[in-house]
């Protein structure tokens, strides 16, 4: 089930009302909005619970093994044993192609024949983010920083939360788990914010990133030799905006069906569109994922500690790996490298400057923001035709072909460009948005909540293309 | 950026005055829901209705029906309505951009009909921008002797691609990138997901196809739907289900009057095939659906080209791997329904070469041949045959004739073998070596023989008598010919070659069944022949094997080539007939290779025949013209002199 389709409408619903009417069982609550999750991931394809099922299970035992183990040896066996089962089951359900395809290429370049079959592995949704949510809890429970689950229940229930299972934000212990472990609320936390988020989620997933999906981006990363240069100049803005509609567009909806259960969900995106330079950039977009590459490939690459150049390089292997996790493509590790170049360039430029005795922390005039903000969006547009195209020739076709005036194209309509600087747009003037609406909201009083809803319901409803396009992110 | 954001600290004092209690938010989204479920009941009742995949739909049902009434009751259809033609104003933008052109061909104004609906307008637009596309093509060639286009057909200029989500996607970009491939061919494509016929209440296919042909007059279109249609159909308010009888009639008539409106103002139409998908209820429903597509398809007057086969492994189930330009890799996409990017590059390849079987293209690359088929009605089978010819354009251009090699399938095979198997190996070896070649239909079980006991299995006959003469009237070929078979076919270029010495110069056969006597078992022989036992002499007289033995005169006039692979069952019988030849003192090569009886080892040894066979034909006399009169009526005109060598 995803999102914004009316058969998740329901079964949210119906959810939301069993869930809240059994809270004084708090048991009883989380075994409920387990199988609620189970039955929601089952949807797409029963097969994929078994597989839940035991990453779940593999994080909870080694973590308890952690937890009790004696020995430093010991606890690191049992870290060990959970990276290594967690990886091979992300890796042969991601990776297994990608590694034959390569494998088998690698062979033949040395006169060699490989026989590696090519299976038809079916990649089950959300794999990679709750792989990643078992990885960060056991590691963080051998770091001593985690919060480990009082029970399987409330291991069960971290792992499959339907609000946040497909598409995160990847939760750590800290951020779901006491939470789940305390005493069950008794008041919709936050309602007006549920509401703006939701309703926000929608308008950039169903209205903006469809529109944009279908009218341009779709076609023009496809076939780009029929597009001409503006059009495909303007076609990476309008993807640039497509993904954060659409990504971002999720985890709204995420932490706004959360909410409405009682749950908090961490913030995953912070206006990144709007960020100055590559390092901002980072901290404000798909937050809990850049933090997870932070803190499990980063650190324990080093960081920043050792010498400068070690941590340029540090920066950019976090990367690729990072670029990985999107797929089993060199076109991502392409991307990521180029981001882990960039941070790495960012980072050599404050140490220089620091070197020089530059106050790099002061605060900077407009136009030097202007110009970081500039280099910050294109770096990441520009990376993102590789993470778009079918494959990596494909991307320099499309570069080329940005570089060739003259060439004769499709023709742009007006939406495009209207609907791209609005996606953009909202990284500025969101915040004032919202909190009009959270303004309104909270002086609305409860028995006009229903006229309020409908009305912005039917007004998304009016926007929407006709057409739906899937979600981007869901292929990871 | 500095001010703290609302939403980031759940735990802000104002938070207490935003909290709610549960009951009241659940009340009110449930109320909101119902609200916007009767304000769009139309789009809810659709949704249920029309798809039987979904879950609980039988209690879904009458729930929707209700709801849907209950809004008619109120008149709130007819708001939504008039609500979403205003969104659908409000949606529509204008085109801002109009790239440069070289030329913008003029068109006429679309007829003036009825007001354009929002989509209508829309698509107009959009196509205003894509007619200024066409990319010029180049100056035609000097007006050749012989027509390149077969059959008198105009070769395809403005072509229109529509269809749903694989032409929207890789398949439907690879198959324009190719058909941009060849001279003087636009195309625009049009893909739109979930679309089909069944449901013109999300896209009306037969308006847009309307605008499209207005604006873009298409001189060939190409649709690829169905994959979205094996779902409930409304009529007049009544549902059918998918298969029922009611739904069938209401399916063709549908895809009947598309296809004719496809071909609305003198346009060819092709309707392609669908591909197996995975999931095997789908498959099932698919294949069903292919076979209304087919029909009516050919009812219609439209071409159909499959797509099942290509996406079926040897056993008819679902193919999830191929090897395509020495990748292998999966051909779809994880949903088992879009092709990967690799499989939309085979499809697409394979498709292309469908239909450049069924249309006049000329490819940019000058390395490629051009592809005719022509039609040929035989008076000795007494039936209408199709033979495909690949002509180098320099004979076109020039205004030579060239050496011609006929291609002889094998058993179980027909005129499009050759193709199917060979295609772009053959455009490419036809130009290189300066050869027509063509691949005649020699029937699935004829066997290259004029069979007395079945009066219309005269293969011999048609391809002495008929087609050669066909082919200098329609193609820039000269008397020089050779003959290149395989399995059944090999055997037929041996035979017919050593019979008809003066009209073939050359003949090479590959993995021959150049010894029918092994096969006497076999009931179509025996139907053809008579049994082996009753009439050894008409077996031994058909197998090379034997008619090197009984008359090696034959054979010794001209070089052949014989080629096969030693895990080939028939590799006994060519090692045989080369120690025959042998000791018959007949110049021949003969060469083995690894592999057997497949298209893997014939393709390997493709090239080698067809330079052999050029070598031998530059050299060779032009044999005597294949004039009716010289070939007309003779039985097995066995006896005509091989004509002396002309003076160089």
């Amino acid at each position: 089930m995803l999102f914004p389709t009316v058969p998740f409408a329901v079964f949210f619903l119906v959810v939301l009302a069993v869930s809240w009417a059994v809270r004084r069982s708090r048991p009883a609550q989380k075994v409920f909005l387990l199988a609620a999750s189970y039955f929601f991931y089952g949807w797409w394809d029963l097969r994929f619970l078994g597989l839940l099922l035991l990453s779940s299970l593999i994080g909870y035992l080694t973590g308890e093994m952690i937890v009790r183990a004696r020995g430093r040896g010991a606890r690191r066996a049992w870290l060990l044993a959970s990276l290594v089962t967690s990886l091979a089951m992300l890796g042969f359900f991601k990776y297994y192609n990608f590694f034959q395809v390569n494998v088998a290429h690698l062979a033949g370049l040395l006169g060699l024949q490989a026989h590696l079959p090519v299976l038809e592995v079916i990649l089950p949704v959300g794999i990679s983010f709750y792989t990643f949510q078992t990885l960060a809890y056991t590691i963080e429970l051998y770091q001593g920083k985690g919060v480990k689950a009082a029970s399987l229940l409330d291991h069960l229930l971290f792992m499959s939360f339907f609000p946040q299972l497909l598409l995160g934000p990847i939760c750590r212990s800290r951020d779901l788990l006491p939470q789940l472990m305390g005493e069950a609320p008794n008041r919709v936390p936050d309602l007006p914010l549920a509401v703006s988020l939701i309703a926000s989620g929608l308008f950039k997933k169903v209205v903006l990133a469809t529109f944009l999906s279908t009218h341009l981006v779709d076609d023009a990363f496809i076939a780009p030799e029929n597009y001409s240069a503006f059009e495909l100049w303007v076609g990476v803005y309008a993807y640039t905006a497509m993904v954060y509609c659409d990504f971002s567009g999720y985890t709204d909806m995420a932490r706004g069906l959360g909410l409405l259960l009682g749950f908090h969900l961490p913030e995953n995106f912070n206006a990144p569109l709007a960020a100055t330079n590559i390092g901002e950039f980072w901290r404000r977009w798909h937050m809990t994922y850049s933090r997870w590459l932070r803190d499990f490939i980063y650190f324990p690459l080093g960081g920043s500690r050792g010498h400068p150049l070690r941590t340029y390089l540090n920066l950019i292997l976090t990367f690729m790996a990072g670029g990985l996790w999107h797929g089993a493509d060199w076109k991502f590790i392409t991307w990521g490298a180029i981001h882990g170049l960039a941070l790495a360039i960012y980072k050599a430029s404050l140490d220089l400057r620091r070197a020089l005795g530059v106050a790099v922390e002061r605060a900077r005039p407009w136009w030097y923001l202007a110009l970081g903000w500039l280099l910050t969006f294109h770096t990441c547009a520009l990376a993102r035709v590789f993470f778009r195209s079918p494959d990596i020739g494909t991307a320099w076709v499309y570069f080329g072909r940005m570089l060739e005036p003259g060439a004769p194209g499709r023709g742009l309509e007006l939406g495009v460009l209207a609907v791209a600087s609005l996606g953009i747009g909202l990284n500025f003037f969101g915040r004032p948005i919202r909190r009009g609406f959270l303004w309104l909201h909270t002086r609305t009083p409860a028995p006009l909540w229903p006229l309020l809803w409908a009305a912005v319901g039917l007004a998304l409803l009016l926007l929407k293309p006709s057409d739906v396009a899937p979600y981007i992110y869901s292929q990871f | 950026m500095a001010e703290p954001d609302p939403t980031r600290d759940p735990t802000a004092r104002d938070s207490r005055a935003r909290e709610a209690r549960p009951l009241w938010v659940v009340l009110a989204l449930w109320l909101t829901f119902a609200c916007l479920a009767l304000v769009s009941a139309n789009d809810l009742y659709a949704l249920v209705a029309l798809d039987d995949r979904l879950v609980g739909r039988r209690l879904w049902l009458p729930v929707v029906a209700f709801n849907l009434e209950l809004a008619q009751q109120l008149g709130l259809v007819s708001g939504k309505a008039r609500l979403d033609a205003w969104a659908e104003e409000l949606r529509s933008s204008p085109v801002v951009y109009v790239p440069r052109r070289e030329a913008v061909p003029t068109a006429p104004p679309p007829p003036v009909a009825a007001a354009p609906s929002p989509e209508q307008a829309d698509a107009a637009r959009r196509l205003a921008v894509a007619l200024a596309s066409v990319r010029v093509g180049q100056a035609p060639p000097p007006e050749p002797r012989i027509d390149p286009q077969a059959n008198g057909r105009p070769a395809p200029g403005r072509v229109l691609l529509i269809g749903a989500s694989s032409i929207q996607f890789y398949l439907g970009a690879e198959l324009e990138r190719r058909l941009g491939d060849f001279q003087g061919v636009s195309v625009f494509r049009l893909g739109k997901l979930s679309t089909g016929l069944t449901r013109p209440d999300l896209f009306d296919w037969p308006a847009r196809l309307a605008a499209l042909q207005a604006e873009f007059q298409p001189d060939l279109v190409i649709a690829l739907f169905g994959g979205n249609d094996c779902q409930p159909i409304q009529v007049d308010g009544r549902l059918h289900d998918y298969g029922t009888p009611g739904w069938r009639a209401e399916y063709r008539r549908r895809l009947s009057a598309f296809l004719l409106q496809m071909q609305a103002g003198g346009a060819r139409a092709v309707l392609l095939g669908q591909a197996r998908v995975r999931k095997a209820s789908f498959a099932g429903r698919l294949h069903q659906l292919n076979e209304v597509l087919q029909e009516e398809a050919e009812r219609a007057g439209a071409v159909f080209v499959p797509l099942w086969d290509l996406t079926s492994d040897e056993h008819g189930r679902y193919r999830a791997e191929i090897r395509y330009r020495g990748q292998r890799g999966l051909l779809r996409l994880s949903d088992g329904i879009h092709f990967s990017l690799l499989g939309a590059d085979f499809a697409a390849h394979r498709l292309v070469a469908r239909l450049q079987r069924e249309l006049n293209f000329t490819p940019r690359a000058p390395e490629l041949a051009l592809v005719r088929r022509f039609e040929l009605d035989s008076g000795l089978r007494r039936e209408r045959t199709s033979y495909l010819a690949f002509v180098p354009p320099r004979a076109y251009a020039a205004d030579v004739r060239l050496p011609v090699v006929l291609l002889l399938h094998g058993r179980e095979g027909d005129w499009t073998d050759w193709s199917e198997h060979a295609h772009e190996e053959l455009q490419r070896l036809s130009v290189a070596l300066d050869l027509v070649l063509v691949a005649p239909d020699g029937r699935r079980r004829g066997w290259y023989l004029d069979s007395e006991r079945e009066p219309t299995n005269r293969i011999e006959g048609y391809l002495t008598a008929e087609l050669l003469p066909d082919l200098e009237r329609r193609l820039p070929v000269s008397g020089r010919r050779g003959l290149l078979g395989l399995s059944m076919g090999g055997a037929g270029a041996l035979t017919l070659a050593a019979r008809h010495p003066g009209l073939f110069a050359s003949a090479s056969s590959m993995s021959g069944a150049v010894d029918l006597t092994r096969l006497r078992q076999r009931g179509e022989l025996r139907r053809l022949l008579g049994p082996y036992e009753e009439r050894p002499e008409a077996w031994l007289e058909r197998s090379p094997l034997h008619l090197v033995r009984s008359s090696p005169e034959r054979f010794r006039d001209r070089p052949w080539l014989l080629s096969v692979g030693r895990q080939d069952r028939w590799h006994p019988s060519n090692e045989a007939l080369h120690q025959e030849l042998d000791r018959q003192g007949v110049s021949h090569e003969y060469l083995e290779s690894r592999g057997g009886h497949d298209w893997a080892t014939w393709l390997g040894a493709l090239e080698a025949h067809l330079r052999w066979h050029q070598r031998q034909l530059a050299g060779a006399p032009s044999a005597a013209p294949a004039t009716a009169e010289a070939a007309e009526g003779e039985e097995a005109p066995a006896l005509i002199p091989v004509q002396p060598p002309a003076p160089p």
